[in-house]
């Protein structure tokens, strides 16, 4: 594998946010999840889970709700407005109010271009979504009570909400509730409030309560048909599947509990709920669950997204966790001048590296530092402005980042380098015309100019001269259909650009020439990290399926070990969940390409032989792992750093590295319901 | 010549719990088996009704015939199954199978009832069949195999979902079979925990089965191996032993090792708990009617519990040695005999003391020496260990009890408790007197009080001995204060011998010496001056001593010592070996009765003889499977039955039949049986209450327009009777006189009014007078009888005792007849 020294960085102290709702759309294969800071992600289920794309969060707004309706994605708030995301451009497109205070819930009609939320203030508030717009249609009655949770029936007008005490079902032509169905109470003075409902097509509704029960109605008649005391504490959430003969029930007490509706008589064809399994994926609160095809996802407090298996006979066996971070890095390292530069929600850190000249024989030894880490400066966005991407460049003398309105440019010089303390001085570079906001960016080597992508998917180069940013070249859309940009990488010699889409097409583009270099062949999924090798001949792509290509830029075509290699990928390699986030050509060895995910650090030696298909790569236990690598073999794993954000190999065999360790993360979370456990 | 047979059975304490028992179908009465005996026993009184003979070996299963509710059908190892008349006690048909059978079920695929049985084909093979009884007499029943392979254990088979499915477990599979399809299930191998018993809703296509770590399973939709939807519910820390539902299902009852009752609501998480029911349950059963429970305990224990989760009556066996922590030695505190309730006394639940009737095979009562509850542990594999009794010892006239219990767990220091209870004439109850802590710094070997030795000042004193090389006295002192008046226990001497562990002890029979056992050497004490009188040393083998017994009667001036390989006798008089034959040996016992003894070897062969010469009386080989644990004799107080074995040459030289318990738990006797059995007595009656159908009805109208016809002969039967009653009974005439008369009275009757309960009863009663009086009368022939056979039985008893013998068998005469007027009284 190489012998690096490690600059093993554990103080970016970045926390992932509870998953509040998640809505699953089916035709377009995604599933959308908001966060507690109202950001919202949207991730393809075809490109093996890849987190595509994330809608930033505000201050003013905050999300309870979210419903895609077709290919629109809705949500809803306490703010009162159901806003509608501009899924390219990544930020709000359109709000309407609700008139009726704040809103808790939202659905959608399965028939009509309608949208129902409930609100804090008793009203069914119905919103029109025809032609591409959003307006308010109709509000019900008024009834006494918060609706905190809604529900249309599949085929017929009618909504069912649920309340503090009670379900109501309310006609959508008349907008009067026409049942109204009674909880009881645990307590005589605790409310029991109906945290979620869902119907069936035959009218049975289901609904989860603050008591913990979980409860089987007959809509026809208003009665109560079967109750569950499912959970210990509050039901939060509930997701009947396509076929309506199962339902999955969570909340407070973190165990997903799955409902059948199984026949019960050889004779008849008399069917009851069953309570069937119960899964423990969460330690925390469970937010949200929904099925999504034959997949069970969930979210809540402890940040993780849960996608399990729903197998009809051994039950749920395979499932992933998703850590809450974002796919794309958020440290930048200033390679040269050993900085790094921390991305968080709404401010940026930069910290200088530590700095030791002791080498050891020994793998694995803790180096003395003879200076330790420094932070130099912290800076804070205008309002709590989301911070959207940043960069700086190799010598740390620009930094610059993008909120949703513009790009802001800064430059830092440092006096006393060595000293203790040294002297920074920030100052904001002044820009002529305004920078439209952007999506990606990232500094040319020579660190004179920035190149961009904007959130209408043009390519910006900003050059940077006398403390003054002058935009030098923007390039409109390249095609039409033309998706945001998720990856941005520039050539060693700054001509090419390389641009991975939503819409799997990558292309490179000349800068020097103005013009379309190439574009790559459409692959079967999403590229998850891209970069050019040192010569800037060869472009390395790392895509959602875990394979790695290695395309060449002159014949324009894969190189021929790509050829080779990508049918000969081991099955358990291909069976990872977690996404390459980092590709890296080996900085002194051509052969060998660095990457890295959450879980491992794989460098890959292109000399060397595929191991066989079949052949263990890596033990899903760490401890196991590292006399499990056939050092033979081409991979070469370690999974030494769990939770690794980002790991770049910078000159002189140094590699920066930085974890988030699992233990750190759930120290930060809220605690959990108390359970007793048996003889404890 | 009537022959008389030696018969090793196990005649008292048989199981009660091994199968589940069946009610009846009015819940008038319960079966259970009891080895080869179907019990039945009344809900109403508690009482055991009726004994159904005719299976020669375990019972295994009962069910209510279907066709006829007044009709049990059961199974047996004896390969055949019984149609029984229970209210009549008969015996209607015998059906032979070719197989021991092992459970039995009713099921109903076609329109006639079949029964589904699981046999044992091979050694470990078992399977279940379907089998249609024949209604002609000669035809075989048809037998149609159902599924192979299946687990021989009870409750892993259950019929239900309107009779139509079976299912069956093994280890982690769950076989689910209908008429059209068989299905096998398996557990999910994460929970590394296998099948335990199995039940199926009465209407509802679900299957329930409860596992090894506690969890029950619910299984829908059990046809579609697919789409099967199970879940569980998890109460029970430690094995499901049995799960039964209710008649229409709502409920689901299930019990396990920590002796509670669970009835869960079907289909729900709701449960009602019935606490603290003493021991692990494990075969619960609900009545037809749905009004009663029944839950065996391991401890053969039998509770009728109400739907109201009221406990309604207890029926109860010999408690054997259930539990995990109890198995090393089945009765720690061996058998005992208590003169005063005439029952064996043993180790019963963890921490009593048991007093069973042999006689009546009725178990009286527990007396609790410890006083704590007992607490299911964690896991199986960790038990708790619990506090036991390990010796016990009674007065000669039963006064006083003497008993030590002992609790060490091995890691901390072990409690040690010699406690002594009094006799209390007002309360009839065993009251604790003293409690001495740590009597000895190691377990107690041995504990004995002394026999009276009918002096004035006779103290009651007892001896202990430890393997703390002491050996202690103890004698009741005054201990009265201006408070109260009371006596308490002290210990009065501690003496020791060359420091070599106290293994044994024993008083003489007058009370007049002791002798303890150091390792090999004997000594012999004066309990009264607690002067060591003589050593007794030189054997051959320097084993330790384990039993010693003073010879009785005759032979009172010898003294008789087991060790591990060799038994001998010394005379005391002399201090010399009378005689030493190599013996191993696990028990010596002495009949109270007689002078002889009884020596059991490590191979269970038994060896009747007398101290005064190594010549075998009588033996037996093997008379048990395994070990024999303890064994005592029971004097036999019912004289007439064993005068007349005494007449015709008997096998046994002693009256006292020998109870010995082994190591499989099994209580057994030794016991002379004649081989004209008397028929045996019908107590009790039972009241049919069947289920009121339409038909009933309609019968019950017809019956109540009939007695019309000769209401006025039974009413003057009434007026007769009465006077009869009314008059107190030292103004009556002699019985003899009246019996005459009356019983013609009633002949007439019966013939004219056959069926009526009452006269039955008064008929058997009046047999049995008749008896009393026949009884009465040969007392003093048999007195004679006695004495003329012991002077003829010159040959086998040595000449200078027989002056003692015939003292003796005086003596047993007037004990003799003591207790048939206790009898009479009774009566």
């Amino acid at each position: 594998m190489g012998e690096f020294r490690v600059h093993h960085i554990r103080f970016f102290n970045y926390q992932p946010l509870a998953i509040h709702c998640i809505d699953y759309n089916k035709e377009f294969n995604r599933v959308a999840v908001s966060r507690s800071d109202a950001s919202i992600e949207i991730w393809s289920i075809g490109d093996d889970w890849y987190q595509e794309k994330i809608i930033p969060g505000s201050e003013s707004r905050s999300v309870e709700a979210i419903c895609w309706q077709g290919l629109r994605l809705f949500s809803a708030g306490l703010d009162g407005n159901v806003t509608e995301y501009d899924l390219k451009k990544l930020k709000p497109k359109e709000l309407a109010p609700s008139n009726a205070g704040p809103i808790w819930c939202l659905c959608k009609c399965a028939t009509q271009q309608l949208l129902a939320a409930g609100t804090e203030d008793g009203c069914v508030v119905v919103f029109s979504t025809q032609d591409d717009s959003l307006m308010y249609h109709q509000a019900f009655d008024k009834q006494e009570g918060r609706i905190l949770s809604i529900a249309w029936h599949p085929t017929e007008d009618l909504i069912v909400t649920g309340g503090v005490d009670n379900i109501r079902i309310w006609s959508i032509n008349s907008g009067h509730a026409i049942q109204r169905l009674t909880l009881g109470r645990q307590e005589r003075n605790k409310e029991t409030i109906v945290w979620c409902v869902a119907v069936t097509s035959d009218f049975t509704i289901i609904s989860g309560d603050s008591r913990g029960k979980t409860s089987f109605w007959n809509g026809k008649q208003g009665t109560l048909i079967k109750t569950y005391q499912s959970h210990k504490a509050d039901v939060l959430c509930l997701t009947l599947n396509e076929e309506e003969n199962k339902v999955y029930t969570s909340g407070v007490d973190p165990s997903i509990v799955a409902f059948e509706y199984t026949p019960a008589n050889i004779e008849s064809d008399w069917k009851l709920w069953v309570k069937s399994d119960v899964y423990h994926f969460h330690t925390h609160d469970v937010r949200d669950l929904v099925v999504a095809g034959d997949k069970i996802v969930s979210g809540g407090v402890d940040t993780n997204l849960v996608v399990a298996m729903a197998k009809e006979t051994k039950g749920i066996k395979h499932r992933r966790k998703y850590a809450g971070f974002p796919s794309y890095s958020m440290v930048k390292v200033a390679s040269e001048a050993k900085v790094v530069m921390l991305q968080y929600a709404n401010y940026l850190e930069v910290w200088k590296l530590g700095h030791t000249t002791k080498n050891s024989d020994k793998s694995g030894e803790i180096l003395p530092l003879m200076s330790k880490p420094i932070k130099l400066l912290q800076l804070k966005t205008k309002d709590s402005e989301r911070i959207v991407c940043c960069a700086i460049n190799k010598t740390a003398e620009y930094l610059a980042y993008s909120d949703q309105d513009t790009v802001k440019i800064y430059s830092l010089s440092m006096d006393n380098q060595y000293a203790m303390t040294p002297q920074v001085t920030l100052k904001k570079v002044k820009s002529k015309s305004s920078l439209s906001p952007a999506h990606r960016m990232q500094f040319s080597h020579d660190g004179r100019s920035l190149i961009t992508v904007t959130d209408s998917t043009e390519i910006q180069a900003i050059s940077l001269e006398d403390n003054e940013a002058v935009i030098t070249a923007t390039i409109p859309p390249l095609s039409d259909d033309v998706d945001s940009v998720h990856l941005l990488c520039v050539s060693p010699d700054d001509t090419m650009v390389c641009l991975a889409d939503h819409t799997r097409s990558i292309l490179i583009f000349n800068l020097t020439k103005q013009q379309i270099h190439c574009r790559l062949p459409r692959y079967r999924c999403q590229a998850t990290a891209v970069c050019f090798n040192a010569d800037g001949s060869n472009l390395l792509i790392a895509y959602a399926d875990q394979k790695i290509y290695e395309y060449n830029l002159e014949t324009e075509e894969y190189t021929t070990w790509c050829k080779q290699t990508c049918l000969k990928y081991p099955k358990q390699w291909l069976t990872r969940h977690s996404k390459i986030i980092n590709i890296q050509q080996h900085p002194n060895d051509q052969n060998k390409i660095i990457f890295h995910d959450e879980q491992m650090l794989c460098v890959l030696d292109k000399s060397q032989r595929f191991p066989p298909v079949e052949a263990p790569l890596f033990s899903y236990s760490a401890w196991q792992h590292q006399d499990k690598i056939p050092s033979s073999t081409a991979f070469h794993i370690s999974s030494k750093y769990k939770f690794l954000l980002h790991l770049e190999a910078i000159k002189d065999n140094w590699l920066v590295a930085v974890e988030r360790t699992p233990l750190t993360l759930t120290e930060s979370l809220p605690p959990t319901l108390k359970e007793k456990k048996f003889g404890t | 010549m009537p022959e008389s047979k030696i018969e090793i059975s196990a005649v008292s304490g048989a199981s009660l719990v091994k199968t589940r028992p069946v009610f009846g179908p009015d819940s008038k009465c319960l079966f259970c088996c009891s080895e080869s005996l179907i019990k039945v026993f009344s809900t109403e009184s508690g009482e055991c009704i009726r004994n159904l003979h005719g299976h020669t070996n375990t019972v295994t299963g009962i069910v209510v015939n279907p066709n006829n509710k007044l009709q049990i059908l059961s199974c047996s190892f004896d390969q055949s199954v019984i149609q029984w008349d229970y209210s009549d006690g008969v015996l209607l048909k015998v059906y032979q199978l070719h197989y021991p059978l092992h459970d039995i079920s009713l099921s109903s695929h076609q329109e006639t009832p079949v029964l589904i049985l699981k046999r044992q084909t091979s050694r470990q093979e078992y399977d279940i069949i379907e089998c249609v009884l024949p209604s002609q007499k000669d035809c075989a029943p048809k037998i149609n195999v159902l599924l192979g392979n299946v687990n021989k254990e009870q409750c892993s088979m259950a019929v239900g979902c309107q009779n139509k499915v079976i299912a069956t477990i093994n280890e982690t599979f769950l076989y689910v079979q209908n008429q059209k399809k068989k299905v096998r299930h398996t557990l999910d191998n994460t929970q590394q925990t296998e099948f335990a018993c199995v039940a199926c809703h009465p209407t509802d296509v679900c299957v329930v089965t409860g596992c090894q770590n506690g969890r029950i399973y619910y299984w829908y939709n059990i046809f579609r191996k697919e789409k099967v939807v199970k879940t569980y519910h998890h109460w029970h820390a430690l094995p499901v032993l049995d799960l039964c539902f209710t008649v229409e299902g709502s409920y689901l009852l299930s019990g396990g090792h920590e002796c509670v009752l669970v009835k869960w609501q079907y289909n729900s998480d709701q449960k009602d708990f019935l606490p603290r029911l003493g021991a692990p349950i494990n075969r619960v059963t609900c009545s037809h009617d749905n009004m009663y429970y029944a839950t065996c305990h391991t401890d053969n224990v039998i509770k009728l519990i109400t739907n109201k989760f009221d406990v309604k009556q207890v029926y109860q066996g010999l408690t054997c040695a259930h539990l995990s922590v109890q198995k090393t030695h089945p009765v720690p505190a061996g058998l005992h005999y208590d003169p005063r309730s005439k029952a064996l006394v043993t180790n019963g639940k963890i921490g009593h003391l048991q007093f069973y009737s042999v006689t009546n095979d009725k178990h009286l009562y527990d007396l609790d020496i410890v006083g704590q509850n007992y607490i299911s542990p964690e896991n199986m594999a960790k038990p708790l260990t619990v506090t036991e009794v390990m010796a016990a010892d009674f007065s000669c006239h039963g006064d006083w009890l003497a008993t030590v219990e002992l609790w060490d767990d091995h890691v901390m220091s072990p409690e040690l408790r010699l406690k002594f209870w009094q006799f209390r004439e007002e309360t009839r109850k065993y009251t604790l007197n003293t409690t001495v802590e740590l009597p000895h710094n190691f377990p107690v070997t041995c504990l004995k009080i002394r026999p009276e030795t009918g002096e004035d000042d006779d103290q009651p004193m007892a001896v202990t001995t430890s393997l703390d090389n002491y050996f202690k006295t103890w004698t009741l002192v005054d201990d009265t204060n201006i408070y109260r008046k009371n006596k308490k226990w002290m210990c009065k001497f501690s003496g020791y011998y060359r420091y070599s562990p106290a293994i044994t002890a024993a008083y003489s029979d007058d009370g007049s010496l002791l002798c303890v056992g150091f390792g090999s050497v004997l000594t012999i004490w004066d309990p009264d001056t607690n002067v060591l009188l003589q050593t007794l040393a030189g054997q051959k083998d320097k084993s330790d001593v384990q039993f010693i017994e003073f010879g009785k009667y005759s032979c009172s001036h010898l003294l008789t010592a087991c060790s591990e390989n060799s038994l001998v006798t010394w005379n005391l008089s002399s201090c010399t070996v009378l005689w030493n034959i190599d013996f191993s040996s696990v028990s010596l016992i002495s009949d109270p009765e007689t002078d002889v003894m009884a020596v059991i070897s490590e191979t269970s062969d038994v060896y009747f003889f007398r101290p005064s010469s190594p010549d075998i009386l009588y033996h037996q080989n093997t008379i048990s499977s395994s070990k024999v644990a303890s064994a005592v004799f029971i004097p036999q107080h019912q004289g007439r039955q064993s005068l007349t074995a005494l007449e015709k040459g008997r096998q046994l030289p002693t009256k006292s039949k020998l109870y010995f318990i082994n190591s499989d738990h099994q209580l057994l006797c030794l016991s002379e049986v004649d081989t004209a059995v008397t028929a045996p007595k019908t107590m009790f009656t039972i009241q049919q209450n069947l289920p009121q159908t339409t038909l009933s009805l309609l019968l019950s109208k017809e019956n109540t327009k009939q007695p019309a016809v000769d209401s006025r002969s039974t009413s003057k039967d009434i007026k007769s009777w009465k006077g009869f009653l009314d008059t107190p009974p030292q103004v009556q005439p002699a019985v003899t006189s009246l019996c005459k008369q009356f019983v013609q009275s009633m002949l007439v009757k019966t013939g004219t009014n056959s069926g009526n309960i009452e006269d039955d009863e008064e008929l058997s009663d009046e047999e049995c007078v008749m008896e009393v009086d026949d009884d009465v009368d040969s007392d003093e022939d048999v007195i004679s009888q006695g004495k003329s056979q012991n002077m003829k039985n010159k040959n086998t008893k040595p000449k200078d005792s027989i002056k003692q013998t015939v003292i003796h068998t005086d003596t047993r005469a007037k004990d003799d007849y003591v207790s048939y007027m206790d009898w009479y009284i009774k009566r």
